[in-house]
């Protein structure tokens, strides 16, 4: 029972919601780097935290050997099922010998392909999600490529009439932050443009982290010597060029650059679907803003789950 | 032991615990306590805690705490720190903390550090005695981090310290033993670095398929152990 993989697409991976309890051990987290996409593909199949293909920019193109039930969530890449068109953010059936071809992304940078039941990839420290660096996890702890066989036990669900809106993946976002621990040691003007300026996203960006632009070098009042520290996806650090980096889901588990700030949890799925020159503003909020957003953002996602 | 922790809410789903603001082996034993009674009476929600030179993160559900949390709370936070030192008051920390010592085979110079003689000529001794100071000194485990099982040492002889260089190279192995600045240590994995690399070690120190998937732990006695006279295929 498998499904085999004709076209890997640019940058395709296997995983899932992450690799928790690692961190102190310099193990970092992983997983799908749009985690709400990501649920909202396994809610939509009546499942949580199984493995799901990441697709980046590129999708695959892959041929069931077995009848099954499958969501694809995120960006749209345009998926056809035999060479006609695949709804997205809905359960749709799969029969044995089918082919799913996905195209160009349009409107965003991921799209993530879930299977009822998950695909069937060793667990290693808890977790499916692939750890390139290291080597482990998803397949062969590499990124998928032609030929490679995934494991998929036949799938079936009672009801697969149902959906759920797409989402619009906008290139030029405001994202909501926490001032974080050296906030206060960095210039007024330095701390009045990060809050004014519009950040563009330079083309080094991939799973482990953002590098930003802007007319103005963030800079501090004095030179910091920080000791290295935790570091969490979302993270805002400013080395010495003045130019911040987001720590994105692949980020290490620690780091010694400045942290200006730290970005809510419920507004990382929005820079997950950024491209190459997009454009942030950034908003402060409160922590207890925070947190209420993002039980909010769950509470949402766990009615879709339970619907 | 637990007076000076500084509590500072690190986003919206984390809480660092601040001990300290220099390294030192007393604040190393402090967190690691702290973090080990913790992991031993751990609330409902908290997810990990990540130990660093001064501090100790502390990851939770934020979803899970919020919707368990008494009603005479204010904050997730208030929630968490008030727990937290509760069970300090409550627990002697002396009986938790257990010293491992590790020894760490290095194979020094020849193909195996290539830089062990622009290190040595660097502080005009002889390769030999950059082996001796190195091997002679007892290391200790502050955190871990950078990559899977990487550990930052303190305890490294200054005298043999040596800036990075200038040009990094594009792949170091794993196992590589190397220095940068006052700092001494063994890349687990092949990455790119910028590391002065005298020797190599043929253990592994990322070990996935073990629990902890770290040779090395915070708060362990390293000993590096000059085994150049063996052969590297006896330690496999």
């Amino acid at each position: 029972m498998t499904v085999t993989v004709l076209k890997p697409g640019l940058f395709s991976t296997i995983q899932d919601a992450g690799r928790f309890g690692y961190r102190q051990y310099g193990v970092i987290v992983s997983g799908a780097t749009d985690q709400l996409s990501y649920s909202i593909g396994q809610a939509l199949l009546q499942q949580q935290n199984t493995a799901a293909i990441e697709v980046t920019m590129i999708g695959p193109t892959l041929q069931f050997q077995v009848d099954t039930v499958i969501a694809i969530t995120g960006a749209n890449c345009s998926p056809l099922i035999d060479g006609k068109p695949c709804a997205m953010w809905r359960p749709v059936v799969i029969k044995q010998g089918s082919i799913l071809s996905c195209q160009v992304i349009s409107n965003g940078m991921r799209s993530y392909i879930a299977f009822k039941g998950g695909i069937q990839v060793p667990v290693v420290l808890h977790s499916r999600s692939t750890y390139i660096r290291a080597k482990i996890g998803g397949y062969n702890g590499r990124a998928l490529q032609k030929g490679d066989i995934l494991p998929i036990h036949p799938g079936h669900l009672q009801r697969t009439n149902y959906f759920v809106q797409p989402y619009n993946f906008s290139q030029s976002i405001k994202v909501r932050v926490m001032k974080s621990t050296e906030w206060a040691f960095f210039t007024k003007n330095s701390l009045q443009h990060f809050l004014q300026a519009s950040f563009t996203l330079t083309r080094e960006m991939d799973r482990m982290g953002y590098r930003l632009q802007s007319a103005c070098p963030l800079a501090t009042t004095k030179p910091l010597s920080l000791l290295s520290d935790a570091v969490t996806f979302g993270t805002i650090q400013v080395p010495p060029n003045g130019q911040p980096i987001i720590l994105m889901a692949d980020h290490q588990t620690t780091g010694g650059y400045a942290k200006i700030a730290q970005v809510i949890c419920a507004d990382l799925p929005l820079l997950a679907q950024l491209q190459p020159n997009a454009l942030i503003h950034f908003e402060v909020v409160t922590i207890a803003e925070a947190q209420q957003i993002y039980i909010k953002q769950q509470h949402e996602l766990s009615l879709l789950q339970w619907s | 032991m637990f007076s000076h922790i500084s509590y500072e809410p690190f986003g919206e789903c984390a809480i660092r615990l601040v001990f300290d603001h220099t390294i030192n082996e007393k604040t190393l034993y402090n967190i690691q306590a702290c973090q080990k009674i913790i992991e031993q009476y751990p609330f409902k929600g908290l997810i990990e805690i990540v130990p660093s030179y001064t501090s100790l993160c502390i990851y939770y559900d934020v979803v899970k705490v919020a919707s368990l949390l008494p009603p005479s709370q204010q904050s997730v936070e208030d929630f968490i720190i008030s727990y937290v030192e509760n069970l300090l008051l409550q627990q002697y920390a002396e009986d938790v903390i257990i010293k491992r010592t590790i020894e760490i085979p290095v194979f020094y110079g020849d193909h195996y550090g290539p830089d062990l003689a622009y290190v040595a000529q660097y502080h005009r001794l002889t390769k030999e005695e950059i082996i001796h100071r190195h091997t002679k000194a007892r290391y200790i485990v502050h955190m871990l981090g950078f990559a899977p099982g990487f550990a930052f040492l303190g305890g490294l002889d200054s005298s043999i310290a040596t800036p990075r260089k200038e040009v990094p190279r594009l792949s170091i192995d794993a196992g590589a033993v190397g220095i940068a600045g006052y700092q001494t240590g063994v890349y687990p994995l092949s990455t790119p670095g910028g590391w002065q690399i005298i020797g190599r070690t043929p253990k592994n120190l990322f070990l996935p398929n073990q629990t902890p998937p770290s040779l090395l732990q915070a708060g362990d006695i390293v000993h590096f152990v000059d085994v150049s006279s063996q052969k590297w295929e006896d330690f496999l």
